[in-house]
């Protein structure tokens, strides 16, 4: 953009001179630059949840008679949702989800990660590093198949189970164990980057002391290092809960919730409902408990990080 | 200045969101030539529809100067066929102008007010008159008793063996069950006798939506005595009664006896394309619970040409529970040509949709399908039934045939029927239960208790 | 346990995760230079490009690669611009809602948007704009604006105020000591926050998925699943070669900007006090 402007903008600039017109230029001295953005996020962002919380209370859908004059139908999706045995079961997978694969899985794998990386050689740091970043590089659905042919009946794990008689088709013996395992390989990086950084500020004179002090290995990480990244160690756990939360395309392209509603998450139970069977009320309803859960880990995730904005 | 920039934003800000809205309008009736647009299905191993609609472009295009046809090819399987026309459907803009419609969705569109009555337009087509038996008419008619389509195919439903498996299995042929019992005796015997072969195999998963339903689990209710879904003289939506728990009985024996098809070939939505392809061909399968169009692959036209199939494969009628009359039983379904009420040019549309529907067009269809011809004179046209010669055994079972209850809330009915037959398929239910559930959830899916009654 | 045996402990599990996390990759990479690889295929000798030739066309690769060129190219520039803008008041002023303002923008990147979707599909419907690619981008470029914002102001908190007041006081503008001052001085900031948001919509699945109706609209991603879902078995070969093609572009560009990814991690894993 090449539009220019003359009038030279003030650092500590308080508009409160009490002019209305250098109120005015105050107010659109960040009105201007600020205001792409806020559009934006107005229409595309607030706007759909205000909307999100408006349809949830109609009979909404895409198709049939209600889709020209959907009504007001009060509580009744809530009342559904919670009624819902496939909703029920969908949550309690998802609460195994993210329990399995971020809290236990990607937290603890990220965490061992770093701490045994601490102090090795650039090469091996930089090979361990690759493989693991490479699996949280690529796409999600590119994810899939590669634990597609790893899982699959005559796929590369049971290549390798053969001899010992375990080979089976885990896709569909094991569905929560197969995307738990995807899921932990495809987010561990993250949390091991997020260590890595945490456990670099740890000041390393301490921990020497500690040694010489005769405190093993175990010791020095309980009383020093945890409690030193005890606010990273917090704020990541919110950061891939609320991931590991909306995930879909990993479970989707994998195995697509089944078979029948074995891995069915709710996002996916959201999608089908409101994607296949265009039952937009109630995926809305849906969507917004979504939401809420997100939001109240959100704001957990504030408060802990306290940061400085 | 700032001004001038506040302008070229919202003036960037309505280009984007104007061009957006432009999007998939096209130029319907730019410079006065009229474009009708064309929806339908295709996919690799199910060209046939494409090739009917090229030619009757072709056709058409050359006797209405000033219109064109636009095809637009919907790529994959039914379920994502009657997702994107449904999605397309809900804006006059994007909605096709004709397109190939499943005449089980009729209802929920009519009642939508998305489809045109075409009456006026069929008074004024002798072939309506004279070649559609008044059964067929039925397939597209509307609650208000118009009609809102021209059936382009119907079809029927049975069994399919491989007789190399059987003759393995030491099962006579022609192969001639009564009962249930009898079908799962094959199957059994199958099993013990053949190693590393599938003895039975059905639609039984929501991957495979409304061909579980129908394929899989009407061809067995509405076999058992009274079984059926909607009970015409009530005018309500039946409960799970005993037919319903019987029929989930059977699946739930095929899979816990370890008769079908393995897990995840039950999911896959390419299933039938593993039966037709790779599975009779290669004697890998028993017994297929089918429709009528499963060898329409194996023609030279097909996508495995199988010239052996006649002699390798044979077709028998589904049998009822305990071979109660009339002995068999089969369902009907099929597909028309119908037109958006948000159509322009409705006479244009009409005259490309009688243009499929003629006898050339629907016997290239009809042939290259297996599906059954719903005009007279395709029927009658010995190259209809040139070179398969299963055609009037699928022909004949309209006899025993039933229509599905196709009214606006079928779909998700259906929806109710494909989770408790997952159950089976998966075992996580017993079928008792999985019955149970269904008739819990009857009532919220068609509005209202009092549209339901209790099973028999 | 002596330094030696800790030592050798400690590479060893290192070896093995490191196993662990290629065992998935092994077979897409096997398979996609193997001329008759399928999903139950032993590995062989053989190796051809035959599987990258298949699909090298117009409609499975070329297409929707273009496709996926023109979403996340259009949503990244979109968000470094309109980002750019509004982290330039954040950076610089004091403004009463700016705290407020930054934790909201921080609170939104939480929320799951999976569950936004259901809502965006719908105004999508309502507003007669599904299936349009601008829309999407805007859409798309809104969900990346909160994260996009914090960093843009991060990065522009690094550049010392002291640098623009030259130019306020040779007469520039807002506008012209944004473009000429701190967008040169933080061009590596702005190189993270676009490569950033491209890779992020590169991978994307759901979006597109879900707002694009025609498959000439549709991104790598999605073709990519369309093919997994109908070729998966059969052409395993074939769909390791996309799956390769369609990955290649994410992780050059994520080892372009990989070095001053670390900064931002920190930032992720919480500041500290």
């Amino acid at each position: 953009m090449t539009v220019t402007t003359v009038t030279p903008p003030r650092l500590a600039g308080s508009p409160e001179q009490g002019e209305p017109r250098r109120r005015l230029r105050g107010t659109l001295r960040w009105l201007v630059p600020l205001g792409p953005a806020l559009v934006l996020l107005v229409i595309f962002m607030a706007g759909p949840i205000l909307w999100s919380v408006y349809i949830a209370f109609t009979n909404e859908t895409l198709t049939g008679a209600a889709s020209v004059n959907s009504h007001f139908v009060g509580f009744a999706n809530f009342v559904k949702l919670f009624g819902d045995e496939d909703f029920i079961n969908s949550f309690l997978l998802t609460f195994i989800f993210v329990i399995g694969s971020a809290v236990i899985g990607q937290n603890t794998l990220g965490l061992v990660i770093a701490l045994i990386q601490r102090g090795r050689g650039r090469v091996l740091r930089g090979v361990v590093n690759g493989v693991v970043i490479a699996a949280w590089v690529v796409p999600e659905v590119v994810a899939a198949a590669c634990w597609y042919s790893f899982l699959a009946e005559e796929g590369t794990l049971n290549e390798l189970l053969g001899s010992l008689g375990l080979s089976q088709d885990w896709l569909f013996s094991a569905p929560m164990l197969a995307i738990i395992l995807a899921n932990i390989w495809r987010g561990t990086a993250f949390s091991m980057l997020v260590y890595s950084a945490a456990l670099s500020d740890v000041p390393s004179d301490l921990l020497e002391a500690a040694a010489v002090d005769g405190a093993s290995g175990w010791r020095r990480l309980v009383h020093i290092t945890l409690p030193l990244i005890r606010r990273s160690i917090l704020s990541n756990l919110m950061l891939i809960t609320l991931q590991t939360l909306a995930a879909f395309g990993l479970i989707y392209a994998l195995t697509g919730g089944g078979p029948g509603t074995a891995s069915q998450t709710t996002p996916l139970y959201m999608y089908e409902q409101a994607f296949r069977y265009f039952e937009i009320g109630y995926g809305s309803a849906m969507a917004l408990v979504m939401l809420v859960i997100g939001a109240v880990f959100s704001l957990v995730y504030l408060r802990l990080i306290k940061v400085d904005a | 200045m700032r001004r001038a920039m506040v302008a070229s934003m919202l003036a960037v800000a309505v280009a984007a969101t104007a061009g957006a809205c432009g999007g998939d309008t096209t130029d319907k009736s730019a410079g006065g030539a009229k474009e009708i647009e064309v929806l339908y299905k295709t996919d690799p191993t199910w060209p046939y529809m494409d090739k009917v609609l090229k030619q009757a472009k072709t056709d058409y295009e050359a006797a209405h100067k000033g219109v064109t046809i636009k095809l637009s090819p919907v790529q994959g399987d039914n379920e994502v066929y009657y997702t994107k026309l449904a999605l397309l459907n809900r804006s006059p803009d994007s909605a096709p102008d004709v397109y190939l419609h499943d005449t089980f969705q009729v209802n929920a569109d009519v009642a939508a007010g998305k489809l045109a009555p075409l009456d006026d337009y069929l008074k004024t087509w002798p072939d309506w008159a004279t070649q559609y038996a008044d059964s067929v008419k039925q397939a597209a008619k509307g609650p208000d008793g118009k009609i809102y389509g021209v059936p382009i195919s119907t079809d029927t439903r049975g069994l399919w063996y491989n007789k190399d498996v059987f003759a393995k299995a030491g099962i006579q042929v022609p192969w001639e069950p009564k009962t249930w019992a009898d079908v799962l005796t094959a199957a059994r015997a199958i099993k013990a006798k053949a190693p590393g072969v599938i003895p039975f195999s059905m639609y039984s998963t929501k991957p495979h939506g409304e061909a579980a339903t129908m394929q899989g689990f009407e061809m067995l209710l509405y076999g058992t005595p009274g079984g059926t879904l909607y009970d015409d003289t009530q005018k309500k939506w039946v409960a799970s009664g005993k037919g319903f728990t019987d029929s989930l009985g059977f699946i739930n024996s095929i899979y816990r006896e370890n008769l079908g098809p393995k897990q995840a070939d039950a999911f896959d939505p390419k299933l039938g394309d593993k039966v037709a392809l790779e599975w009779f061909p290669e004697a890998k399968l028993g017994i297929d619970l089918d429709g009528a169009w499963v060898s329409s692959a194996w023609k030279p036209s097909g996508t495995k040409p199988w010239p052996e199939w006649t002699e390798k494969i044979g077709w028998t009628p589904m049998p009822t529970q305990n071979g109660e009359a009339p002995g068999a039983v089969s369902m009907s379904g099929g597909w028309v040509m119908a037109m958006s009420s948000y159509a322009k040019d409705k006479k244009e549309g009409f005259d490309f949709i009688s243009t499929v529907t003629n006898k050339k067009n629907t016997l290239l269809y009809s042939v290259s399908t297996g599906d059954l011809a719903p005009r007279k004179d395709v029927a009658a046209d010995p190259t209809y039934s040139a070179d398969n010669p299963a055609v009037k055994f699928w022909t004949d079972l309209a006899s025993v045939t039933h229509y599905r209850p196709a009214y606006e809330v079928y779909p998700k009915v259906s929806a109710e029927v494909q989770k408790a037959m997952e159950a089976m398929t998966t075992g996580s239910k017993a079928p008792d239960a999985a019955a149970k559930a269904y008739a819990d959830s009857l009532p919220a899916v068609v509005g209202g208790p009092d549209k339901v009654t209790a099973g028999s | 346990m002596t330094r030696v045996a800790a030592r050798t402990a400690a590479l060893i599990s290192l070896a093995l995760i490191t196993l662990a996390f290629l065992g998935p990759f092994v077979w897409v990479l096997v398979a996609s230079v193997q001329p008759e690889a399928n999903l139950s295929a032993k590995p062989t000798f053989e190796f051809s490009f035959k599987n990258f030739a298949a699909v090298l066309n117009w409609e499975t690769v070329y297409h929707p690669i273009i496709n996926s060129i023109v979403i996340s190219g259009g949503t990244a520039i979109l968000t470094v611009v309109v980002s750019g803008l509004a982290a330039y008041p954040l950076s610089r002023y004091k403004l009463r809602f700016k705290r407020h303002f930054m934790l909201t923008l921080l609170f939104t990147t939480g929320l799951p948007v999976t569950a936004i979707m259901v809502p965006v599909y719908s105004m999508f419907f309502r507003f007669n704009l599904y299936g349009s690619v601008p829309a999407t981008v805007l859409f798309l470029a809104a969900s990346a604006l909160p994260f996009a914002i914090w960093m843009m102001k991060n990065f522009m908190d690094g550049v010392p105020v002291s640098l623009e007041e030259a130019a306020w006081v040779d007469g520039a503008g807002w506008v012209q000591s944004l473009t000429r001052v701190v967008v040169p001085l933080m061009a590596p900031g702005v190189a993270v926050v676009t490569i950033f948001v491209f890779v992020g919509q590169w991978g994307n699945f759901f979006v597109p998925f879900v707002l694009l109706d025609t498959p000439e609209k549709q991104p790598a991603a999605v073709t990519i699943y369309t093919f997994f879902s109908q070729y998966g078995q059969v052409a395993y070969g074939e769909l390791a070669a996309f799956s390769i093609i369609y990955t290649a572009p994410a992780v050059v560009l994520y080892v372009a900007v990989n070095k001053y990814l670390a900064g931002s991690f920190s930032f992720a894993g919480s500041v500290k006090g």
